[in-house]
């Protein structure tokens, strides 16, 4: 597969302080890449070397073959962006600011700007000044004004910042979309692990401007222990409980500050393990309130755990 | 290019879409309107509102009561004297419903009548009555001959050739035919030429080769204009002298908005660049796949473009309400010069173009520097603030030094962005010169220039 953006060896300076250090990766066409890491850990330094906003020190950054350095038009031809919040000319409508930005690419047509607004969904408010926008309004027009063109290659930055639920599900789906339908290599930052499993396929993780780990999605989610599923039992003797689910199940059963039961078991044996579980603590007479299954929690433990003992965090 | 000009629509477009610009814009209409109407109407409607001969009545009433006044003698004082002549004057011009605009007012031979009739001959009274009554205009003009020969007979050929002119041509006196006023001005050409060729052969002292070269002009351009029958000459109006129908009056005080297109140049420059980085709306221009210094020079385009663009509504809004106010009969007549002897004939609209222009200079350089210094530290209230000062205030800075007798004032960028008046040598350094003026400019230029450039494409946003 050809790499859309290709990073080489990327450092950073700005002012006496290093931002990024060292960084090499590549991200592809049909997929979404999720740039992960804590506030002030670089994020949105390399995303604004990738975009032009800053220069580079050293290394090498590539976009669809072309060197950005060298061949700067070329290259940001097959970009398109938000870098932080998504910030428009609040005194012309929100169509006439598309507009600006066809102007400045070329070879945008009417028809792919009415179609872009569709499907952002804001075909009814378009024509208003975005003075009266709302922020998850501008964010929608910012993810427009980063595809009109067609760009083989979408950076946001925060891209979820100030939506709604329903506008974050959208923009998941949109993203979705471009990547694995169009084509498009989708690069999105986040200090939300939780976002990031649910929108990306592969995710890099950073600190204090170091790229700690490039792994797919399905890797992160099994170190997180994700292949078992926990569940929290809440029982009228939490003591009596532990006792006997330790010697059923062989494992060491403790009551939680909460005065629950955590158990885990193995992913493909959940619902058998769950039904015994549920059975020795009737047979052995102690009152089963409920049983809920535990979210991934460990997930942020993991992405913690990759991020940490970095010194203090810069927000 | 395409996509360039389309860069600079975007940057046009955006600031029409500023309800400042538009206020600036109908402030400049506003002030070019007004311009027009007092450097061109004004003077119509205030004559026809303040006529002469109301004030008549009254002056005939307060002069009657001195007109018996005697000395100790018993005879009339000259106070006496002077008045009885203002009260046949005032009233023969009520008797008969004479106008203020009758050429028998206005070339004083009613009140010429008035005095023979009270202090002349009984003869020239009766002579002057008869001219007045019958409207006699040969005359007239043989009457005045006689006195003009009579007081200066050394001049004699040349009050006879205007005489004769005047009489052949069946020229009207007063003001109303614009020939009486140019042969009066080429018979005092004539009589200079006649004073100062008189003072050369003298070897006196008193010769002035610069006045007898204007007489010279004001001759040929006088006949020039007699024998082609030019009734105005629109190079008048560039000379600060009322032209004609006052058509080139207004269009020459136009130049004067030129100073306000300045002030909306420095605005619009100083916060172009500014504006994008406060509403952080930078970043969205700067990913766009377009070269920074292309970006810049778009804005700086564009920012001249809206210049030049209200300089040409400003031409074009006075030439309209100029021809509505004067009618616009000498809105086609050629500029007339004299070079090398010779009266040449030029279009006031390219003379005009050509001041436009040269107002245009500080109007460009001082924009320019509100451009470098916005792109500089992003604000455009300094940049504004800066650029104004030294818009409004330069002028007086080089008026300081100049009174304090610092030469050096010259070489100042504010004592050399009027290239008119170096080149007319009124700006009170004698050794000013044009070239040394381009020169310091095009330095400014160049430093504000790259100023601008290196405060935009290297700076990290």
């Amino acid at each position: 597969m050809e790499a859309i953006l290709k990073i080489e060896h990327l450092s950073k300076t700005l002012g006496s302080r290093e931002i990024l250090h060292d960084i090499s990766f590549e991200t592809y066409g049909g997929e979404v890449f999720g740039f992960l890491g804590p506030n002030g850990a670089g994020k949105t330094t390399l995303i604004k070397v990738v975009v032009g906003l800053l220069t580079l020190d050293t290394g090498k950054v590539t976009i669809a073959g072309k060197d950005l350095a060298k061949d700067f038009e070329a290259a940001l031809a097959n970009l398109g962006a938000i870098v932080e919040n998504p910030e428009f000319y609040k005194f012309l409508s929100g169509y006439d600011n598309l507009l600006q930005f066809a102007n400045m690419r070329g070879g945008v047509e009417k028809e792919r700007i009415d179609e872009v607004v569709r499907m952002v969904g804001l075909e009814n408010r378009i024509r208003e000044k975005v003075g009266r926008y709302s922020l998850g309004m501008r964010q929608r027009l910012g993810v427009a004004q980063a595809i009109l063109h067609r760009p083989k290659l979408l950076v946001l930055d925060e891209p979820t910042n100030g939506l709604d639920p329903a506008g974050i599900k959208d923009l998941r789906d949109v993203l979705k979309n471009l990547a694995h339908k169009e084509g498009v290599a989708v690069m999105v930052s986040s200090h939300l692990m939780s976002e990031m499993e649910l929108m990306c396929d592969r995710v890099g993780v950073i600190a204090n401007g170091v790229l700690r780990s490039v792994h797919p999605i399905e890797e992160l989610v099994s170190a997180a222990g994700i292949g078992q599923e926990e569940f929290v039992f809440s029982v009228d003797d939490p003591e009596k409980g532990a006792e006997v689910l330790s010697h059923a199940f062989e494992t060491e059963v403790k009551p939680n500050e909460e005065g629950k039961l955590d158990l885990t078991f193995p992913k493909e044996e959940a619902q058998t393990s769950l039904a015994r579980a549920n059975r020795i603590l009737i047979e052995s007479g102690i009152s089963l309130y409920t049983v809920s299954k535990k979210e991934n929690r460990r997930l942020e433990d993991v992405f913690i755990e990759l991020t940490r003992g970095e010194g203090k965090q810069i927000g | 290019m395409a996509k360039f000009l389309r860069l600079v629509g975007n940057e046009w477009k955006k600031q029409f879409s500023r309800v400042a610009t538009w206020i600036m814009l109908v402030l400049l209409v506003a002030s070019t309107i007004f311009f027009a109407f007092f450097s061109g109407l004004s003077g119509r409607i205030f004559s026809s509102f303040y006529s002469e001969d109301i004030f008549w009545q009254s002056e005939l009433e307060y002069n009657e009561q001195y007109v018996n006044e005697v000395d100790k003698e018993g005879n009339p004082t000259d106070y006496a004297l002077d008045c009885q002549v203002r009260v046949a004057f005032y009233r023969y011009l009520i008797d008969h419903g004479v106008s203020p605009e009758d050429w028998r007012y206005i070339t004083g031979l009613v009140m010429d009548m008035a005095e023979a009739s009270v202090r002349g001959t009984q003869e020239e009274a009766a002579r002057l009555t008869a001219i007045v009554e019958q409207q006699n205009v040969r005359a007239y003009y043989e009457w005045r001959l006689e006195q003009q020969i009579a007081a200066e007979p050394a001049y004699e050929a040349i009050y006879r050739w205007a005489a004769d002119y005047l009489i052949s041509h069946n020229v009207t006196p007063g003001n109303s035919d614009w020939r009486s006023g140019v042969v009066s001005d080429v018979m005092n050409a004539k009589i200079e030429i006649a004073k100062q060729e008189r003072l050369l052969k003298e070897e006196s002292a008193d010769y002035s080769g610069s006045r007898y070269e204007k007489a010279r002009n004001t001759e040929l351009l006088g006949l020039y204009r007699l024998e082609h029958g030019q009734k105005s000459n629109p190079a008048d109006a560039f000379d600060g002298r009322s032209s004609g129908d006052g058509f080139w009056d207004v269009m020459v005080s136009s130049l004067t908005l030129i100073t306000l297109v300045g002030l909306i140049c420095i605005v619009i420059g100083g916060s172009i660049v500014a504006n994008e980085f406060s509403a952080g709306t930078i970043k969205f221009l700067l990913i766009a796949p377009v070269k920074r210094w292309k970006i810049l020079t778009s804005k700086y385009v564009a920012t001249l473009f809206i210049g030049a663009a209200a300089s040409v509504a400003v031409f074009l809004l006075t030439f309209l309400l100029s021809l509505a106010f004067t009618g616009g009969a000498d809105a086609f007549l050629p500029a007339l010069s004299v070079k090398g002897g010779v009266v040449v004939k030029s279009s006031p609209y390219l003379r005009l173009l050509g001041l436009y222009l040269l107002a245009g200079v500080k109007v460009v350089v001082m924009t320019t520097l509100a451009f470098a210094v916005s792109s500089l530290v992003h604000s455009s209230a300094l940049a504004i603030g800066i650029s104004m000062f030294a818009y409004l205030a330069g002028n007086l800075i080089v008026t300081i030094l100049q009174l304090m007798n610092l030469d050096f004032a010259r070489y100042l960028i504010f004592a050399n962005m009027d290239f008119a008046a170096i080149l007319q040598k009124t700006t009170g350094f004698v050794h000013h010169s044009l070239p040394v003026a381009i020169v310091i400019v095009v330095l400014h230029m160049i430093v504000f220039l790259l100023t601008a450039w290196d405060g935009f494409v290297r700076r990290e946003v």
